[in-house]
């Protein structure tokens, strides 16, 4: 699960906003539709209707109970002049969300003010027809023969004081883009490169406070999700990103943020080339075709998969830091729109991740925790501090 | 708006103490009027999950190793399988009574009953074939068990129906139940004696009628329902 939260200029008005959820799930009709079992795979069914609109809640991104959601794979959630919205990640990305929920703000402000926005990258219009291109599988149109395997070393991970599962502890900072944007020209790379440095330096901090041989012997790394769109050119809301795992080797003697920094570029520069992207999801989709596979029933699969995914899913990095960039939204839309906020859910391997998102001149950090320690969120807001970038947070407590 | 001493981070007014190194915020002109936080809201409490499937494998794997277990021990010492299938029958309603409903959850409890009805009275059946000596267990048991079945039946019924008050629902359950100790009565006393007059079951069921139709009446009466709602807190 992950969130997207608007922050609006005035108070939501629920019963504008259900009747521009319904406009907005006619216009995308990928964000309507239900998890199914199948015999040997879970399918997508088109369902009638809109979920309820709840009151937002103190401990977001609960697991979805899909009965009590009128079984979309999506929640939304509105408190006073904010409209959140949570999604479950089969469903869409970060772009696809941020899509449907900016043309749902756009068609909330059309409904109550007569706005008429423009579609932009993140607005489609709901008086427009939806395309075939919109809701298409972009792995499958892509993928192509080529593969490379997913073998890695583990990663260095931290742990803590567990927090009640029904709890998440969010810490985020908000800061101006214009000082991180200088910070990250100062260091020659990109807002993006930068913050994951920031972050990995904060993991390979902790690592080194934990004293001991055995905590050096893995590399520090996080993770890193990538949107596919920039490589491979299609208008889909439904899921398309891939991630990459940067990472330092922590034994063999002490890292400065500047050799993090280089580290992280020169993997993210080796990484992030069309082909090594194609041939990382190909192997996915490989696996997918794969008849002997296809035949397997699906509650066998569930049942490998799941073990695989408590065994090796989350080995290979400590952390997560997912950055949407900056958002752009029409001239008309910008004063009712005052701040945007993105969040990462509950990951049961990693204890904390993080989301990143721009806008209107301000950049929202946020992290999302499962263990009562802050340390890394510490670490890395004071290492902006420390640079000089003014940050302001807010947080729901200590756990 | 105050700086946490530490980490030189802004902290927002409503943070007594810093979400990041938990010092706690010493400002005398902290706004203490701007105390709401951006995560405030309602706490969604999805419960505890249980683990459905593996509740059910769990009851299940319970019930089957002692079925095997008598299985193998049936085989051993009688040549055959005899009485082991007294356990295997017992082990199958205890999951379609326990299992079932938890594994097929949200059907209708019709469904569910109608379930449990046919496997016990199977089993009778079944214990009446492998086992001829024992007379009781058609005129008998059976009876009992499909009286009981009739019963559970329309008290779901009763108690699905969302026209009538909890004070009337309980009366009419009473009525219902009351016609259980009559249909055990005249199975018993007409497998010892041949006779179809019920002995005993009068004075069960007699005051159960009563107690149940003054109920469905005082249920109709609203200052009499309000006098038994209030003594009875409900």
């Amino acid at each position: 699960m992950f969130r997207i939260s608007v922050t609006l200029s005035d108070d939501v008005d629920l019963r504008i906003l259900e009747e521009a959820q319904i406009h907005t799930l006619k216009r995308f009709p990928s964000f309507a539709s239900r998890l199914r079992k199948g015999l040997f795979w879970h399918f997508f069914e088109h369902i009638d209707g809109a979920p309820p609109i709840l009151e937002d809640i103190y401990n977001p991104t609960q697991p979805l109970r899909f009965r009590r959601n009128r079984y979309f794979m999506y929640r939304l959630l509105y408190r006073k002049n904010r409209i959140s919205a949570e999604f479950f990640h089969a469903l869409t990305d970060g772009t696809g969300a941020m899509t449907f929920l900016l043309s749902l703000v756009a068609e909330y402000l059309h409904l109550k003010n007569g706005l008429h926005v423009m579609p932009s990258k993140y607005v489609f219009r709901c008086s427009d027809s939806p395309q075939a291109e919109e809701y298409e599988d972009a792995f499958l149109r892509y993928a192509g023969s080529n593969v490379t395997g997913l073998s890695e070393r583990p990663s260095y991970r931290y742990t803590g004081t567990a927090v009640p599962l029904n709890k998440l502890l969010i810490i985020s900072g908000e800061m101006p883009t214009e000082a991180l944007h200088d910070k990250a020209k100062e260091y020659r790379t990109s807002i993006g490169v930068f913050l994951a440095a920031v972050l990995l330096y904060s993991v390979y901090k902790k690592q080194k406070s934990e004293m001991s041989k055995r905590a050096l012997r893995h590399d520090a790394k996080i993770s890193l999700p990538i949107n596919l769109r920039r490589f491979f050119p299609t208008k889909t809301v439904r899921n398309f990103s891939s991630y990459i795992n940067p990472g330092i080797k922590s034994r063999l003697g002490d890292y400065s943020f500047e050799e993090v920094l280089a580290q992280v570029e020169h993997f993210m520069g080796m990484n992030i080339t069309e082909k090594e992207l194609n041939a990382r999801f190909s192997g996915n989709v490989k696996i997918e075709k794969n008849l002997l596979l296809r035949i397997v029933p699906l509650f066998l699969k569930d049942q490998i998969l799941k073990i695989g995914h408590d065994l090796l899913g989350n080995r290979y990095s400590a952390s997560t830091i997912s950055n949407l960039g900056k958002v752009e939204v029409d001239e008309a839309m910008r004063p009712f729109i005052t701040r945007i906020d993105f969040m990462l859910g509950r990951s049961y391997g990693k204890r904390s991740s993080c989301g990143c998102v721009s806008y209107n001149g301000n950049t929202v950090i946020t992290f999302s925790r499962t263990i009562v320690e802050a340390d890394i969120e510490r670490n890395f807001f004071r290492q902006l501090v420390e640079m000089g970038i003014p940050v302001a947070i807010e947080s729901n407590g200590r756990g | 708006m105050s700086y946490c001493v530490h980490c030189g981070v802004k902290l927002a007014d409503y943070e007594t103490r810093c979400p990041l190194c938990d010092t706690e915020v010493l400002d005398l002109n902290r706004n203490e009027a701007n105390t709401e936080g951006y995560y405030q809201g309602r706490m969604d409490i999805n419960g505890k999950k249980i683990n459905k499937r593996f509740l059910v494998m769990l009851i299940s794997l319970a019930l089957l190793i002692p079925s095997a277990a008598v299985a193998v021990i049936d085989l051993v010492f009688s040549s055959g399988l005899t009485w082991a299938f007294y356990v295997f029958g017992a082990a199958l309603i205890i999951w379609t009574f326990i299992v079932l409903p938890i594994y097929v959850e949200g059907k209708s409890p019709y469904i569910y009953l109608t379930a449990d009805l046919c496997v016990s009275s199977l089993y009778i059946l079944a214990l009446s074939w492998l086992n001829t000596s024992v007379k009781w267990l058609m005129p008998v048991a059976m009876p009992i068990i499909l009286s009981a079945g009739v019963c559970a039946f329309l008290i779901i019924f009763i108690v699905q129906d969302k026209r009538i008050g909890k004070i009337e629902k309980g009366g009419w359950i009473m009525i219902v139940t009351s016609f259980l100790p009559w249909a055990i009565d005249i199975a018993v006393t007409h497998y010892l004696t041949y006779s179809f007059i019920p002995e005993w079951a009068w004075y069960v069921s007699i005051p159960l009628l009563i107690l149940g139709g003054v109920l469905v009446v005082a249920s109709r009466n609203i200052s009499m329902s309000e006098w038994i709602r209030r003594n009875l807190f409900f």
